[in-house]
């Protein structure tokens, strides 16, 4: 909470040099809260521990609670994966039943073309309003591969 | 903060902004930083948020930061406004008035030009930790096979093995996360007048960005979000925030220093 609010208010908007008067002890505290996420052999460690779990996942879920969290939470993201079609099916089968679809990384909501369209009641809704013409909204672009089709 | 005694050292600012929006009309009322209440001053066509500073120097905690956030949401609400960095104190009104919204008028003007009816919406997304794992053991054969390869065995036994296959995965996550990136601000993007991307936080985020939308589509903005989340629940989660002021949009960095008025070491950035 607090370093989503620093991030948002500190050296940001206008910054007036002279003026500037936050305590030297707060900045130490913020430089090392900030840290850059750099990979190391305890991430590449906790990486590996994280792949191997994915084996146990394709297995009946085990007794002890973590695994199976995991275990159900991937069936979430194998169906997931499994409802939008592939333009190109790329991989070969056999190992996996379901094919995140390499890399394909978004699902575009369908929803997207009805809000827009739904676009003057809420304009109506929003506090703000603005008595100019519509600004130049553009659709979100219609991938062809991020069109659903389900199966 | 708290209740020193309100000995005024300054001025301390939350925001510049037009001076029509509070030139008569209903007053503008608010608590700042160690509760001082708020004042308007003028100069011009132009204004600036401001109350009496009781402090030198400010800590970076939740309730100072809170205190000034809030004042400058309650601008918001009215008006445009360009927000000014946590912990500005100018040594008077005055100052205010002559060497920032006099001295400084024209790039003022253009910043609130820049952000005339629009705010700021922050998006950050998240992987959900197992779905990518999946994904990513899914898509790779020489990550399955090192997976196979440290299956049953200890840290110890294989820690070669575990290495070459963390160094795999990261590369793997590196590479998801530009393509995620990238098809998350393709959507989003036209919906926005600008866009700005933060440094990622944490190694399961995707995207830590910013959009600077007009005001009346911030809501269809949020709900595209939504939409978006929902469309990728279980592998994506979607976090927005806002209406918020643009401090990712306002970029005025005013250098005022003066030999003597050189950050010492008490005071610095």
């Amino acid at each position: 909470m607090l370093l989503e609010l620093i991030d948002r208010i500190l050296d940001k908007g206008i910054v007036i040099d002279a003026w500037a008067r936050i305590s030297v002890l707060s900045i130490e505290l913020i430089t090392v809260e900030a840290r850059v996420v750099v990979a190391s052999v305890e991430t590449y460690l906790r990486y590996a521990e994280a792949i191997g779990n994915t084996a146990l996942a394709s297995q009946p879920p085990r007794q002890q609670v973590q695994q199976q969290q995991g275990a159900q939470q991937q069936q979430v993201g194998a169906q997931q994966a499994q409802s939008p079609a592939l333009p190109q099916p790329q991989q070969q089968d056999g190992r996996q039943q379901w094919q995140p679809q390499q890399m394909q990384p978004m699902q575009q909501p369908q929803q997207a073309q009805q809000m827009q369209q739904a676009q003057p009641q809420q304009q109506r809704q929003t506090p703000y309003q603005q008595p100019q013409q519509q600004p130049q909204q553009q659709q979100p672009q219609q991938q062809p591969q991020q069109q659903q089709t389900r199966q | 903060m708290g209740n020193t005694p309100a000995q005024s050292v300054g001025s301390y600012l939350y925001g510049v902004t037009s001076r029509q929006p509070f030139s008569g009309g209903k007053p503008f009322k608010a608590k700042g930083i160690a509760g001082q209440p708020v004042r308007i001053i003028t100069q011009g066509d132009l204004a600036a948020i401001v109350s009496d500073s009781p402090s030198e120097e400010y800590e970076v905690t939740l309730d100072n930061v809170r205190a000034h956030e809030d004042v400058v949401e309650k601008v918001l609400q009215r008006t445009d406004v360009l927000p000014v960095s946590f912990g500005t104190v100018a040594t008077s009104d005055q100052d205010v008035q002559e060497r920032l919204l006099g001295a400084e008028a024209s790039a003022i003007h253009a910043q609130l030009q820049h952000i005339a009816g629009r705010v700021e919406m922050g998006v950050k997304a998240l992987w959900e930790q197992p779905a990518l794992f999946a994904q990513i053991a899914a898509n790779d054969p020489a990550i399955q096979r090192l997976r196979d390869e440290i299956s049953g065995t200890t840290v110890e036994e294989t820690y070669d093995a575990r290495i070459e296959l963390g160094e795999l995965t990261d590369a793997a996550i590196q590479a998801q996360r530009a393509q995620d990136a990238e098809a998350i601000l393709d959507y989003l993007g036209p919906l926005a007048v600008d866009t700005y991307t933060a440094d990622i936080v944490t190694d399961m985020m995707i995207l830590n960005a910013s959009f600077l939308v007009e005001r009346n589509q911030a809501s269809s903005f949020a709900q595209a979000v939504e939409a978006l989340g929902q469309a990728n629940r279980g592998r994506i989660t979607l976090q927005s925030a806002g209406p918020l002021p643009p401090y990712n949009f306002v970029s005025v960095v005013v250098q005022l220093a003066t030999p003597e008025e050189q950050p010492n070491s008490a005071t610095t950035r």
